[in-house]
């Protein structure tokens, strides 16, 4: 593993490395308000909602999310709907992740004490105040574990990407393997993938702790 | 003066209020008590508007009267629940500002200049800064009537005050309760314990269960 052989692919595999990073930033900040929304459908009185939203959920999370990337970039231009390769994959990655994080949010939700609803509302808060104010920060706290999982796959998941032909950090490592007949590409692909999930752990840590002053 | 007129409540098929009348007059305290299962928590739930009598009227002061619409700034009654309710996630203080702010709109230095001598008169001074699951039980009640006292409600109703408390306790919040009297608080309080009814309550309404 010759130094200068690394300088001569590490450009490629930090530009892989930045569509990883962009499609996980984008995935997240689609994903976790998405999914926010659907965990209080998902809770709502109002029975079609319900039922057309845990058929949402069903189905993203019953296929795979590389038949989902698939689907929405060479299936959905038949009915006249076209992505390009990037916004397809963040349309597929942000509906399918979305589905996971309601689910979670929905245990966090049913996980709250009715008193605490009955709390704000015998103080005269509304429905929207009692929310923002009171559940929804509890919910966060007592998510985190869980989602932190998700992110951490998402680090990895967004390795899928290649299958609608984006470049991105895996895929910039198999090329660069498969060019110069050697697994150290691989390598460093797998140190860059281990780099970014300890930042990302450290960031759920930061993010548990923020919240461990109550209980 | 609350007065409630023939009130009734079922869950499913069973029967818990059954024509149910009491007055409540200003600057009493009226304790209800009963065994459990007679359907004390469930008057109280329903004077507190959380839930809605089959049949019956309130009325407020000679006016109709109806707590299920008994809503923001205006609301009228305040809840002392059994277990409290303190918001986990808020210090004290900001337990106890919270609906002074969101709800009356006042500013926090409005509502600090309100809450500061609540806060001192019910000894909780000390705890301000601290949350919810730094305190005992007694200083989580005083909390929570300190909280419900904020939206200077005109009735302060009570469940069960004493069920999570030891008998010092149970001493103490009684006589909270009588100097909150002084202080012009209609109140009702709902409790088990008969001992504890008579020595605080100008007026005790006894409930039985029915059917049983």
């Amino acid at each position: 593993m010759s130094l200068t052989y690394v300088n001569q692919i590490l450009p490629s595999l930090f530009s892989g490395a930045w569509m990883t990073i962009r499609i996980f930033f984008w995935t997240l900040v689609g994903a976790l308000p998405l999914g926010v929304l659907v965990s209080m459908g998902l809770r709502s009185r109002f029975s079609p909602i319900r039922w057309v939203l845990n058929f949402y959920v069903w189905l993203m999370r019953g296929t795979p999310l590389l038949l989902q990337l698939m689907f929405v970039f060479y299936g959905l231009p038949d009915v006249n709907i076209v992505f390009a390769r990037y916004p397809a994959a963040l349309f597929a990655f942000i509906l399918n992740y979305a589905a996971y994080f309601a689910e979670i949010f929905r245990g966090g939700f049913a996980g709250i004490d009715h008193g605490q609803y009955e709390g704000a509302q015998v103080l005269g808060l509304t429905y929207t105040q009692t929310l923002r104010k009171i559940i929804l920060p509890q919910v966060v706290k007592s998510v985190i574990p869980a989602v932190g999982n998700e992110v951490i796959n998402l680090v990895k998941d967004s390795s899928l990407v290649y299958v609608i032909g984006l470049g991105d950090l895996l895929r910039a490592g198999n090329v660069a393997s498969a060019r110069d007949v050697t697994l150290v590409p691989l390598i460093l692909v797998g140190i860059i993938y281990l780099l970014l999930t300890l930042v990302c752990t450290y960031a759920l840590r930061g993010l548990e702790k923020h919240y461990s002053y109550y209980r | 003066m609350l007065e409630l007129k023939n009130i009734n409540k079922s869950f499913a098929q069973r029967k818990i209020l059954n024509n149910f009348s009491m007055v409540v007059p200003d600057q009493q305290i009226v304790s209800i008590v009963g065994p459990s299962g007679a359907g004390k928590t469930t008057l109280l739930r329903c004077i507190a508007g959380l839930e809605r009598p089959d049949s019956g009227s309130f009325l407020l002061d000679g006016q109709p009267f109806d707590p299920v619409e008994d809503r923001g700034s205006e609301r009228k009654i305040g809840v002392v629940f059994q277990d409290f309710n303190l918001f986990p996630n808020l210090s004290v203080f900001d337990n106890i500002m919270l609906a002074p702010k969101m709800v009356t709109g006042q500013t926090t230095k409005q509502a600090r200049e309100q809450v500061e001598p609540l806060v001192e008169s019910l000894g909780l001074t000390r705890v301000v800064k601290q949350y919810p699951f730094q305190l005992s039980g007694g200083q989580k009640q005083r909390v929570a009537i300190a909280r419900a006292l904020a939206m200077e409600p005109a009735i302060l109703c009570y469940d069960e005050p004493t069920s999570a408390l030891d008998p010092t306790l149970r001493d103490m919040v009684g006589q909270l309760i009588l100097d909150l009297k002084k202080r012009g608080i209609t109140q009702i309080v709902v409790t088990h314990d008969q001992q504890f009814a008579e020595k605080i309550a100008d007026q005790v309404v006894t409930v039985k269960p029915l059917n049983a």
